[in-house]
């Protein structure tokens, strides 16, 4: 309705007054909902983001809902009720199990084939490596990532050198090895919140992928009898997770932690490190101060098995609603978001790390964007199994997990309680 | 008359002698003196959280902040459009109280006096929604909104205030209504009063501290609401404080912004924390003073 | 109070609102609890009861509820047995009553995520307010307890939610106090009644229909438990502290997870309903007492 308003409205006007108004590309408004919540640095730079493409497309009305991170599920009431929305952000992982699977996003590839907003020969050849493939959905793209965040270790510096550690771990043993020289520097080695079961999974997910590779668990949770829970991998992974606790690495008393208090003995200089998304540093900025150094590492090979540029992150992306009247519209603000000038702002003045290859991010993150430069596949989060079956994530995965991880059930017990919760999670359907 | 002796007479326990008060009651204001301290305690690492850095503020428990961080507060009130939501709060909150009031309280009357086939029937199921979960009904509720066209309004979120809380507030003061004696009523239809005059002029006032009690009930349960009001309101400036209240604690989870969060916090306190002080005598008031005689 | 037509302005417009902006959703759900559907454009797919089937295999589940009744229970047992302390206390003729009511329902005005991050702090295992304090008073060996471990975090919340919840209960028991006439009190001092007889004997015979009230209310309350270990949780709401509510708001509106099984939410509601007014009804049959008449 507006869009067919502005139109007349353009024509008359400029009919009558014979103003010469520049002829515009696309006249139109884009309806966008966002994730963000307003007062988020991230939510600030891409409001003003905005306002400089309206500047320049002077046709182009663009409406900001800073919906915060149940954004999807505003959205999916909004539709039922024939809400107009043309652009979405959210996790790309929520994302694909909410409206794209639900075929409400229209494919990108058409777009991805056209020239980059800083002349590219593709739009596709900005992206950091393997960044589009992770957002597929059978086949074909659906989201278009700006916003990259990859789990690995983060830790103090200056902490470890200190310690005695002098190259960065590659391998499982090394890691131990560095964490046994903070220990004996008086130090914690590792961050753990008892309650964040959405981190500690990542231990699991990442050493099932070095040890089988990156379909091992969709094969393991699609198994219906799950009798795959029972490879050895599975059993060996566990065991080898709790050393960290057995050897003290990670303090006793984690158990006790909830969130935030863990990653806050980071910043209070108790702690060395973490296994977690690249928000972090951002997050302790001010408890840990100025002159705080971060180091990033990937998780290590474990016994000469797994490939470290395999990295499990997660992104945020767009999403353009099939329903939308101003798809080329959106499209064409999309591409401007994602060019090296946005993107680079994006990156130093809300401290995101952008996915524009050509892009810097702040130096806290300097190590892990050495890591997204290099990475030759990305692994979605749970290696693709809480888009696919994200009850199974909330209700067992997770939760079980975080038991044995935590002590509460010993390896073989984790093993059997895995397979006979698979088993029931699959009956029940 | 039995009746008005009772309702003039002063209410709950008489107060002893300060000497008596001294000796036998010290255990009794020992237990109930801890737990007041651990309640003021509570509001007091609030608002010296909002007074702290980040740094400080998780750790250093109830001392007293380095230096008072009095910026949080400035950061809080003019990076959030605080005053428009409070406005619209008041507004909102304000209108769908006195409407809860105005049409519960006759339907309740009629509840507990009238006799008609189904009251038995209609009393429970009112007395059913009460526990009916609130995210159940988002979706039928915004459909039913988006029918109307009044999605993203303030007037279509207070109709739906008013519907959820129909349910306790009938329940309330049909039970409020049924305890009060039938006495005064039947004297005063024996009086020549018409049906619609005993309620105006003699249950209603009579009626009063249970008036109060649903309207600081309900007030401040749609204060603090903002599930609703986060499936119904879409536009920034059409945001009420417990909705602004909740995307700015969102917000500052993210940014590890806890100082900010207990500012915003104790900001909201303030007109629940008025609001209760200033009712709760005039509720007690409006017990002592007494009835008809 | 008969006339027809008087009876029926006093009831239309309550029942009117109250049956096309809340009963007629509510039926929508209803409905929509034997369907598959996750809330976006797609079909509805019709399963029957199968989402009810598959509630009663559903571990989950079955935990939510046992703990929804815990906190019921045991919370209840606790919040009311504190709120007629103190009733009896305040009640006694002490000097700042008035104070002591304005001071114990100050928790209920505060945003849940404060009192929540509040005693996340007492909590924390090392430098939290809980075992700062048994240190310092030398019970060493208690003070190492985690108590927000995973085998006692529910009781940890438990005994935050005892805490908030007791000074609302305990003023609406005051405002039941307060309808009971002085002379009472001054007939049983002359009998030689004590603080707890003069409780038993005069204050709860009382103020029965207020406290079976406040119980129902109790009983909603429990039963609802949404918000604060929404808010206790945080980033993530582990599954010791899973309630109904919780449970519900999960799996038809995701939290870390896109989960969107809005018709197995639905049913988890409607067996949530079906509980709460079954306990409401029991509990006023079971309280039911002629009411007291001057």
């Amino acid at each position: 309705m507006r869009k067919n308003w502005n139109k007349h409205l353009a024509i008359a006007a400029s009919g009558l007054a014979m103003l010469s108004i520049a002829p515009s590309a696309s006249a139109g408004e884009i309806v966008y909902w966002s994730m963000w919540n307003e007062q988020e640095p991230a939510a600030k730079e891409i409001a003003a983001l905005a306002k400089k493409y309206m500047k320049s497309h002077p046709d182009t009305k663009i409406t900001i809902n800073w919906n915060g991170r149940q954004n999807q599920v505003k959205v999916r009431t909004a539709l039922n009720g024939g809400t107009a929305i043309d652009l979405i952000d959210g996790e790309l992982d929520n994302l694909a199990g909410g409206l794209v699977t639900a075929g409400q996003a229209i494919p990108f590839d058409t777009l991805l084939d056209t020239a980059g907003p800083d002349g590219e020969a593709k739009f596709r050849d900005l992206f950091l490596p393997a960044a589009l493939d992770v957002a597929k959905h059978n086949g074909k793209v659906y989201q278009i990532p700006y916003d990259y965040n990859p789990y690995a270790f983060y830790y103090n510096k200056k902490m470890w050198t200190e310690a005695g550690v002098t190259a960065a771990p590659k391998t499982w043993d090394e890691l131990l090895a560095a964490l046994e020289k903070v220990k004996a520097a008086g130090h914690n080695g590792l961050a753990v919140e008892s309650d964040a079961g959405v981190y500690n999974i990542k231990y699991l997910t990442y050493m099932l992928e070095r040890l089988r590779g990156p379909d091992f668990l969709m094969k393991a949770v699609e198994d219906k009898s799950g009798e795959t829970w029972k490879d050895p991998a599975v059993l060996e992974a566990m065991t080898k997770l709790r050393v960290l606790w057995t050897k003290g690495y990670i303090p006793e008393d984690s158990r006790g932690f909830q969130w935030p208090a863990a990653q806050q003995t980071i910043g209070l200089g108790d702690t060395s490190g973490e296994l977690v998304g690249s928000w972090l540093p951002i997050e302790l900025r001010d408890t840990a101060g100025p002159d705080f150094k971060w180091g990033t590492v990937p998780f290590p090979t474990v016994d000469g098995k797994g490939d470290t540029t395999h990295v499990e992150v997660l992104l945020v992306s767009y999403v353009i609603l099939a329903t939308s009247k101003n798809q080329a519209e959106a499209q064409d603000f999309i591409k401007f978001m994602l060019s090296r000038d946005s993107q680079q702002e994006y990156s130093t003045v809300a401290l995101r790390p952008g996915v524009n290859k050509s892009v810097e991010w702040v130096k806290e993150l300097a190590d892990v964007r050495t890591i997204a430069a290099s990475a030759t596949l990305l692994l979605a989060e749970d290696d693709g199994v809480k888009a696919k079956y994200p009850d199974f994530v909330s209700n067992v995965l997770e939760p079980v997990n975080n038991k044995a991880f935590l002590g509460d059930l010993t390896p073989a017990q984790f093993v059997d309680e895995l397979a006979s919760r698979t088993k029931n999670y699959w009956a029940s359907k | 008359m039995r009746s008005a002796r009772i309702f003039s007479g002063a209410r709950g326990a008489p107060t002893r002698t300060r000497l008596g008060n001294a000796v036998t009651c010290a255990p009794a204001y020992l237990i109930l003196g801890m737990w007041s301290v651990f309640t003021v305690g509570a509001i007091a690492w609030v608002v010296l959280g909002a007074l702290k850095t980040k740094r400080e503020v998780l750790t250093s428990g109830w001392s007293l902040p380095a230096i008072p961080q009095w910026a949080n507060f400035g950061r809080v009130l003019s990076e959030n459009n605080l005053g428009l939501y409070f406005v619209n709060s008041a507004f909102a909150v304000t209108i769908s109280t006195f409407a809860i009031l105005a049409v519960s309280v006759p339907a309740a009357y009629a509840l507990s006096r009238a006799d008609f086939r189904g009251k038995e029937g209609l009393t429970n199921l009112f007395v059913i929604g009460i526990g009916i979960p609130i995210p159940l009904i988002f979706i039928p509720v915004f459909m039913l909104l988006a029918w109307l066209r009044l999605t993203d309004s303030l007037t279509g979120l207070s109709i739906i205030f008013v519907a959820v809380s129909l349910p306790f507030t009938v329940y309330l003061m049909t039970g409020f209504f049924a305890s009060l004696p039938r006495e005064l009523e039947d004297a005063a239809i024996i009086d020549g009063c018409s049906g619609s005059q005993v309620f105006w002029h003699v249950m209603l006032p009579l009626a009063r501290p249970g008036l109060l009690t649903a309207f600081i009930i309900n007030f401040i349960w749609l204060w603090n609401e903002y599930q609703l009001s986060l499936t119904i309101i879409n536009s920034g400036e059409k945001r009420t404080l417990a909705l602004g209240l909740y995307a700015l604690q969102n917000a500052l989870q993210y940014t590890s912004d806890w100082p900010g969060l207990f500012a915003g916090v104790t900001i909201t306190i303030i007109p629940t924390l008025l609001l209760y002080g200033v009712l709760a005598e005039k509720m007690i008031a409006g017990l002592t003073t007494g009835a008809v005689k | 109070m008969n006339s027809k037509r008087l009876i029926i302005s006093f009831l239309a417009p309550a029942t009117s609102l109250y049956f096309v902006f809340f009963l007629l959703p509510v039926l929508c759900t209803l409905y929509l609890s034997l369907f598959d559907w996750s809330g976006f454009a797609e079909a509805m797919t019709f399963v029957g009861p199968k989402n009810y089937v598959r509630l009663w295999t559903d571990p989950v589940f079955w935990l939510s509820l046992r703990n929804t009744l815990l906190i019921l229970a045991v919370g209840g047992a606790f919040v009311f047995a504190l709120a007629l302390l103190f009733t009896a206390l305040i009640d006694s003729g002490l000097w700042g009553k008035k104070l002591f009511r304005f001071l114990f329902f100050l928790p209920n005005i505060l945003a849940v995520v404060a009192v929540t991050a509040m005693w996340s702090y007492i909590y924390n295992p090392r430098a939290g307010l809980l075992n700062s304090g048994l240190r310092s008073l030398g019970f060493d060996h208690l003070s190492k307890t985690l108590w927000t471990a995973p085998d006692n975090i529910f009781w940890a919340m438990m005994a935050a939610i005892v805490w908030v919840n007791t000074g609302f209960f305990l003023i609406l028991l005051l405002a039941g106090t307060d309808k009971i006439p002085k002379e009472m009190y001054e007939a049983a001092a002359l009998d030689g009644a004590n603080i707890f007889q003069k409780f038993f004997y005069v204050t709860m015979p009382m103020i029965w229909d207020v406290f079976v009230v406040s119980f129902v209310i109790w009983i909603i309350v429990a039963m609802k438990m949404f918000e604060f270990p929404y808010a206790f949780g945080l980033i993530q709401i582990p599954q010791q502290l899973y309630t109904l509510g919780i449970y519900l708001f999960i799996m038809g509106f995701g939290h870390r997870e896109p989960i969107y099984q809005l018709g197995y939410a639905a049913a988890i509601g409607v067996v949530l309903l079906a509980l709460t007014f079954t306990l409401i009804f029991a509990a006023r049959r079971l309280f039911r007492r002629a009411a007291l008449e001057f």
